[in-house]
């Protein structure tokens, strides 16, 4: 067995459940051969058709349901990990299953993010995914989109080569947010500092008002702590002052960053994985603040300043 | 689940025994001074501060208590709390002379508070390390317990926060953080750590896993927040322990910590009791 290092990252059309059987088949029994961990996730009626497909081999883990698609960065998190634990034991991790796009906008943009981020985040790790898309319904954007980021496309018919796959850098630079004005920030902030000169107030200064909020304690934690390390880094790396803002309408909570640094020419600062394979040295703080929120966006100005906002919908107010 | 804690306010008495070390500039010391001032009341100590800029007299030493919410007035009208010239404090006979006063007066243990800046104008570092050795004696010998307050200034240096930390067995005390020995294998740690503070964790960790047997416990129920950086410093300074086969154990660590652990793929590194 071995793990063989590389994301690939390929595409199944279908417009049938005979057509998913067929095309899906190959990638899971090639898993199956190899020893890898493989799994099948997405919508019931999806996985139950493969599960029945494969009689239900208990060497593939069948996962109806969207309990690893929450968040977009917390679904790279997951895999970042689980190929981190499952690699070093020599298995290569395979996915098969949809992205979960939806009818809200933001949301949508979020997991074309994923789509265009996905190969990058895995780049280090041995990781095969299949992202299934149904012709029936996929929008025309989302179709677009699905074969700008993948390498390979899978149907009943074979594998081909993906010819209009674009490169990842370009997409991203395509998809990354431009500076998101959001209607919370019109509101005056509930809590808010002009010049931070340590994390701490900031922490005990959110901690309270999101308790005030009756914000339930541990997504609360979670989002002090996302906070207090973006904090950190704009005092380790950027320039003073280093302004906080917390907004509210009740439901969501927006949280924003701001320093007059230079700021970070990429982006997806925070994407790439600090766990041990990966061989390039980066940041855990950010990483990990972009998994404990809903949504972190870095913009950087073009006349200097770095602004991160970091968002969560706590659950009882969804 | 309600152990969100903004500091240190509700560290536990016993927590603030022994010889300890407190690192802090003015106003950082102040909450725990004002806690350490409380334990001693409660426990009917005498307490004996070392004249300093910060409290050249007992009336200041009320004031300065009363600021952070201690109200040590009655007590200080009856001998209880006294300021003690330096002269006298840092000298040989002299800080066991006070010792022995009091006890005779009858209080049931005695609690000193100075630290290097204090001694500065009567003791040379040299001296100064000596009279620290003493206190780390006579507290297992005799019912007095020391704090000693360094400013930070004073433990920049390479490696001189570490021999600060290794002078002090029985709790350390910074910036939002407390941490204090229960014994040889058991350490509790109170507050929170960040970048401002992780050095001090990582000074702590190496001293307890330095004295500790096979396995260092370490009480986490107090601890309010842990960042990426205090992980990483934890994890470094408890490595040449853990690679001589040495467990550590968290105990009691709050679940949304225990969560972040996991996610930066620290949790391997030690044994984790979840909070009941």
């Amino acid at each position: 067995m071995s793990a063989g290092v590389g994301c690939l990252h390929d595409l199944l059309l279908s417009g049938s459940d005979a057509e998913l059987v067929a095309a899906g088949w190959g990638f899971i029994a090639d898993g199956i051969a190899a020893g890898d961990l493989v799994i099948v996730h997405g919508g019931e009626h999806e996985v139950e058709l493969l599960r029945d497909a494969f009689d239900d081999d208990p060497r593939v883990v069948f996962a109806p349901g969207r309990e690893r698609y929450q968040h977009m960065m917390g679904t790279i998190g997951q895999y970042q990990r689980l190929c981190e634990r499952e690699n070093a034991a020599g298995r290569r991790v395979r996915a098969i299953g949809p992205v979960p796009f939806a009818e809200d906008p933001a949301s949508r943009a979020e997991w074309m993010r994923y789509e265009a981020l996905i190969a990058r985040a895995l780049g280090p790790y041995g990781f095969s995914g299949l992202c299934h898309y149904d012709t029936r319904n996929t929008p025309a954007d989302v179709m677009n989109l699905a074969l700008a980021t993948h390498r390979n496309v899978v149907t009943a018919h074979g594998v081909r080569r993906n010819d209009r796959q674009r490169p990842g850098s370009e997409l991203l630079r395509a998809l990354a947010p431009a500076h998101p004005p959001d209607a919370l920030e019109d509101a005056p902030a509930v809590w808010g500092e002009s010049d931070c000169a340590a994390p701490a107030p900031v922490r005990h200064g959110v901690r309270r008002a999101l308790r005030e909020g009756r914000v339930d304690t541990d997504q609360a934690e979670g989002f002090v702590a996302a906070i207090s390390e973006v904090v950190s880094n704009a005092l380790q790396h950027g320039q003073s002052p280093v302004q906080v803002r917390l907004h509210t309408n009740g439901h969501r909570w927006l949280c924003v960053v701001t320093d007059q640094g230079p700021g970070m020419a990429d982006p997806w600062t925070g994407v790439d994985s600090p766990l041990p394979t990966n061989p390039q040295q980066v940041g855990t703080g950010l990483w990990l603040a972009r998994q404990l929120c809903d949504q972190l966006t870095i913009t950087t100005h073009p006349g200097g300043g770095i602004r991160v906002s970091l968002l969560i919908t706590p659950a009882q107010a969804r | 689940m309600e152990h969100l804690r903004d500091g240190l306010e509700d560290v536990s008495p016993s927590g603030w025994d022994g010889h300890q070390l407190l690192i802090a500039g003015v106003e950082e010391a102040r909450p725990a001074i004002a806690a350490w001032a409380k334990a001693g009341l409660r426990r009917g100590e005498k307490m004996i501060y070392a004249a300093d800029a910060r409290h050249p007299s007992v009336e200041r030493l009320v004031a300065s208590l009363a600021t952070s919410g201690v109200d040590v007035a009655p007590a200080a009208d009856e001998g209880q709390l006294a300021v003690v010239d330096t002269a006298r404090f840092y000298s040989a006979p002299g800080y066991e002379q006070l010792v022995a006063e009091a006890l005779g007066r009858g209080y049931r243990g005695v609690r000193s508070y100075g630290g290097p800046h204090a001694a500065a104008d009567v003791l040379g570092p040299a001296q100064f390390e000596e009279f620290e050795r003493r206190l780390e004696r006579i507290w297992t010998t005799r019912a007095v317990t020391a704090v000693c307050c360094y400013e930070p200034m004073m433990v920049a240096g390479v490696g001189e926060l570490e021999q600060a930390v290794a002078r002090h067995s029985s709790g350390w005390s910074g910036n939002l953080v407390h941490a204090y020995r229960l014994d040889a294998d058991r350490l509790c740690l109170a507050g929170e750590i960040d970048v401002s503070n992780d050095d001090l964790l990582a000074a702590v960790l190496a001293a307890a896993t330095r004295s500790a047997g096979a396995e260092l416990i370490v009480d986490c129920a107090e601890l309010g927040y842990v960042s990426v950086s205090g992980w990483r410093a934890a994890l470094d300074a408890t490595r040449p322990f853990r690679e001589r086969g040495g467990r550590v154990r968290l105990m009691a660590l709050p679940t949304t910590m225990a969560r972040m652990l996991q996610m930066i793929g620290c949790a391997d590194a030690f044994e984790l009791e979840p909070s009941s």
